[in-house]
């Protein structure tokens, strides 16, 4: 049956039953993932899914229930599960349907462009990306994985007040991940695209990236354990940020679980640090014009210059501290209860000023000219308007072409005219120090009430100014608090991490020079 | 739910473009959650998922596509989708071995139930919301009453029931019902200043007779006991040292370092630390590991795997040497071993692969107090979180809930801030003590088929080397 008469069959059996507000909203989501192994297609998977839910006020407790069940069968027993589910809530908290009558930005995140690219031309495409990487150097030992992965998702909310809103997104995203061994040292690496272009994917570059990714780890040694200047680069930045943007959650601060009550309006990084909450960023992956109760999205300014403008608000919470939503209700799908989570949340990189963001924009990443000046750049940037951001965030996505991470010493010839790391100018200044490229454990590892954090790490050890060597497995520890306001520099090659194990939100940052961080070496 | 002519025409239309083995699998799961947080509900969520996988392969070719929509038309739709996914591959080699089913054969499925070794007495469907509430309060009161400190208690508590019905074009049409029940506790303490956690989720493939039977007083008490410890604990001291690893949950520690490792998923294509090397010794004497899908009514046990495959104990590394791999149908095509009933997949919307289920050091001599006695500088790890690793290089990490100094034989101050670091091959040997005090403790496992619940397990053991990432130089 159809979407909108199992909808009209849902409004009329719950007002039978005693609803008094009610909401619809449903899913749609189609995907194409395949993967290649030694030239041959070793991975396919085609998807179509439906998926509702159900969600309404019944004596003053909201309720909720979902099915992917679109059939008359289904109408009975979301509405009966829904009232037996509203019926055992607790929470004193007033909760509601938002009515709708808000302001919506005009957005369009589907790029119709993307449909007309063939499966053909995407098995193509990473066939070619494979053999690349096979050939690039004699110590690649094999590919892990090599897939792409097209995906469209349309979503819609309605409710029996007349709130009627959908959007739509898409994209692809390349994923190769590689074995490269030498002298009974085994390591990874890999590169990961997201896109809305399918032209700017291009195998050279992307098996480059991760064969020198990989590379850039052979030679790894030991260092002293102790605390060290630390350069977490940009997407190992943004993992950071990104297992920690719960503390900024209203709702977290309300129950005790977050350390930022009572913190609005003050320092909680270094001046210069600006993190911005933007459901309209171009390639965003979770660009939305309306958040999960259908009220209007918006850009936000978390912090401004070191100071905390807003904590992350649904209405429930916003009628609790006595102030208007902030368009940040999430749900993770249509199965999950109504949240809080950010939607495209990053750190705003440094030099987005006039000359420097054009620069920048040109030359790629590689072109980035932080160094020490980057504190008083990024102070800059924080009266620099939209159109600065959409620059840098080009620049980023231009630079990342090259190789990241820093390439080994030996007979890389088949890897010509790499480009500097993308921290590069970050290292200026430092005698002794770390560099982090990549953290795991993040699942495990950290505590957002505390802020504490122990993971384990990927990188390299730095000296008087230059990257000297890999270094092995380590881990870093510190605290997320101390670390926002322990920022040295801010550097100008925003990138972003893909969404990990469900956790929400599209999280950037550029890579951060730390005062100092724990490590230890294994 | 979908009839034997319908799926039999799905088969045909998944083989139409020249695979050599089509599977469907429908899956039909109801959900029940419920959050309490300070003692009263805030959120109860029911749900059900309902889907219909299809898998083809062709040689060393696989494909797969999936759908909300069942019916003939929306199936054939899949089926197509998944069949033009081989369409042009290469055929099994002539000379290769194709393990499959021996029991029917094509256009005679043979209806099967999956043996019910896993007895269920409360059906948690039936259970009122008001009786499992009670049990959360219960467990609530228990957790928040512990100590003063103690400023915020959680309590989840989740049941499924999966109904599955697997038929492929060798004959197989099983069905399955997999139950499943689980309360976790979270606590957190305060002192004004700090705030720390503790947490413990027991569950289990049982009805509502597992959540109503649970030692509550232990469970809610644990979790309290853990978040007060870890105040009072100290920065952990970072370097290498011998660590002696507890008992239930402490098994994430080797199904990180060697469990992953040894699932076809990597091993298959030779990336694996542990491929090509059945027969040799990847361990010390005393590690015996074990995957076990049949023990009754445990979190990662099930009657069939998510192939119809039934269950089995398998023996992984027995005295240290190297016995055997977890191994789904179509990697064993290309490892020319056959499978293990290790083929499980989080749902209808991920092809099954090969995946752990209750996995476990088996016992050894040793006395948990003598572990520790013979310990002179250490690092007791009693409750791990969760871990993580690289299979291609292993390299795994996993943080400490809750650790201890170990002086002079005896277990002395708390340490906060724990992780443990190292390589799992390494570790394996130097695996120098074993306890005799099995347990098993209950976690969600994430990898290429989603998140699926899986057992880890093992006695108190030690490890005469680990590395410790803490924030205390030097110790």
């Amino acid at each position: 049956m159809d979407l909108k008469s199992f909808q009209d069959q849902v409004f009329v059996a719950g007002a039978e039953a005693g609803f008094t507000e009610m909401e619809v909203y449903h899913e749609r989501q189609s995907s194409f993932t395949c993967s290649v192994y030694q030239g041959q297609v070793d991975g396919y998977e085609s998807a179509d899914v439906t998926g509702v839910s159900f969600r309404g006020v019944y004596q003053g407790k909201m309720g909720y229930a979902f099915t992917e069940r679109i059939a008359p069968d289904s109408v009975g027993y979301l509405i009966a599960s829904a009232r037996d589910n509203a019926s055992i809530i607790g929470d004193e908290d007033e909760d509601d349907i938002f009515p709708g009558g808000g302001q919506y930005q005009e957005a369009d995140f589907y790029a119709r462009d993307l449909d007309s690219v063939s499966i053909e031309a995407q098995i193509e495409l990473i066939k070619e990306i494979e053999a690349h990487a096979r050939s690039l150097d004699s110590r690649v030992r094999d590919i892990n994985y090599c897939a792409i992965s097209s995906l469209s998702m349309e979503r819609g909310i309605c409710n029996n007040a007349g709130l009627d809103q959908s959007d739509a997104r898409n994209n692809i995203t390349v994923y190769l991940s590689v074995v490269v061994a030498e002298g009974g040292e085994t390591r990874t690496g890999s590169a990961i695209r997201v896109t809305q272009d399918f032209a700017t994917l291009k195998p050279t570059e992307i098996a480059a990236e991760a064969v020198g990714d990989a590379l850039s780890y052979l030679g790894a040694r030991q260092v002293a354990n102790k605390a060290y200047p630390v350069i977490l680069k940009n997407d190992a930045a943004a993992a950071l940020l990104q297992t920690f943007a719960p503390v900024f959650s209203a709702e977290n601060v309300q129950k005790g679980m977050s350390q930022l009550k009572g913190k609005v309006g003050t320092a909680v990084g270094v001046p210069g640090l600006n993190i911005v909450d933007d459901p309209f960023l171009p390639g965003g992956m979770n660009s939305r014009t309306f958040d999960a109760e259908g009220y209007p999205a918006a850009r936000r300014d978390i912090v401004k210059d070191g100071e905390l403008q807003t904590l992350l608000y649904n209405r429930k919470a916003a009628r609790k501290d006595g102030v208007k939503s902030t368009g940040h209700a999430f749900k993770s799908s249509y199965k999950d209860a109504v949240g809080i989570a950010p939607s495209n949340l990053y750190i705003q990189p440094a030099g987005l000023a006039g000359a420097a963001a054009g620069q920048a924009a040109g030359a790629g990443a590689a072109g980035a000219g932080a160094g020490q000046g980057g504190e008083v750049e990024a102070r800059q940037a924080a009266v620099a308007g939209q159109g600065g951001e959409v620059e840098a965030r080009q620049a980023a996505v231009a630079g990342q072409g090259g190789v990241t991470g820093v390439v080994g010493q030996a007979g890389l010839s088949s890897l010509e005219n790499r480009p500097e790391p993308p921290y590069a100018p970050l290292l200026a200044g430092i005698d002794e120090g770390i560099v982090i490229t990549g953290l795991s454990g993040l699942h495990s590892g950290a505590n957002s009430v505390s802020g504490d954090f122990s993971l384990a790490a990927t990188g390299f050890y730095v000296e008087n100014g230059a990257v000297q060597s890999p270094v092995n497995q380590m881990t870093v520890a510190g605290n997320f608090f101390e670390v926002l306001s322990s920022i040295v520099v801010i550097g100008d090659d925003l990138d972003f991490t893909v969404p990990f194990l469900g956790a929400p939100g599209y999280v950037g940052s550029p890579s951060l020079l730390i005062k100092g961080l724990s490590i230890t070496v294994d | 739910m979908i009839s034997q002519s319908l799926i039999n025409a799905v088969l045909d239309t998944a083989l139409s473009t020249g695979g050599d083995f089509a599977e469907v699998f429908v899956e039909d799961r109801t959900v029940n959650r419920m959050g309490m947080r300070g003692g009263i509900i805030e959120n109860s969520l029911s749900g059900r998922d309902f889907g219909v996988g299809i898998r083809v392969f062709k040689g060393l070719g696989s494909a797969y596509a999936y759908t909300t929509d069942a019916t003939p038309e929306g199936l054939h739709q899949a089926a197509r989708r998944a069949a033009s996914g081989v369409r042009g591959l290469p055929e099994m080699p002539t000379n290769a071995t194709v393990w499959g089913d021996t029991t029917g054969c094509r256009h005679s499925l043979c209806e099967e139930r999956a043996p019910s070794k896993h007895l269920i007495e409360r059906n948690p469907q039936f259970v009122q919301r008001g009786e499992k509430a009670q049990v959360m309060r219960e467990a609530y009161d228990i957790a928040k009453n512990y100590h003063s400190s103690i400023t915020q208690v959680s309590v989840g508590y989740m049941d499924e029931e999966q109904k599955v019905l697997i038929a492929n074009s060798d004959g197989k049409w099983i069905q399955d019902v997999r139950i499943r029940s689980r309360l976790s506790i979270s606590s957190i303490a305060s002192d004004g200043n700090k705030f720390e956690s503790g947490f413990y989720g027991p569950g289990a493939h049982k009805g509502f007779e597992f959540i109503a039977g649970l030692d509550l007083e232990h469970y809610a008490g644990e979790a309290s006991r853990i978040a007060v410890t870890r105040l009072s604990a100290v920065p952990c001291p970072s370097g290498k040292f011998p660590v002696v690893i507890d008992n239930e949950f402490g098994g994430v520690i080797f199904h990180e370092a060697c469990g992953h490792g040894l699932e076809a998923t990597s091993v298959a294509k030779g990336n694996s630390v542990f491929a090509n090397r059945i027969g040799e010794k990847v361990a010390s004497d005393v590690v015996t590991y074990i995957d076990d899908g049949t023990l009754e009514n445990e979190w990662g046990s099930l009657a069939v795997d998510d192939e119809g495959e039934p269950t089995r104990r398998n023996v992984l590394i027995q005295n240290g040497v190297l016995k055997g791999y977890l191994i789904d149908r179509f990697n064993s095509r290309r490892m020319n071993m056959p499978p293990t009933g290790s083929g499980r997949r989080q749902s209808y919307r991920f092809a099954p692969t090969s995946r752990m289920t209750n996995t476990y050091i088996a016992n050894g001599s040793s006395t948990p107090k003598e572990i520790i006695e013979n310990t002179e500088q250490g690092i007791y790890a009693k409750y791990l979180g969760g871990g993580q690793v690289n299979t291609a290089t292993g390299d795994y990490n996993f943080a400490v809930m809750e650790a201890y100094l170990i002086e002079n034989g005896k277990i002395t101050t708390p340490l906060k801030g724990a992780t443990l670091i190292g390589n799992g091959p390494k570790t394996l040997q130097l695996v120098d003590m074993v306890g005799n005090n099995l347990g098993h403790g209950q976690g969600m496992c994430g990898s290429l088929s989603g998140s699926i619940p899986v057992n880890v397990g093992q006695p108190t053991l030690r490890v005469s080397e680990m590395t410790v990432g803490g924030t205390r130089e030097g110790a």
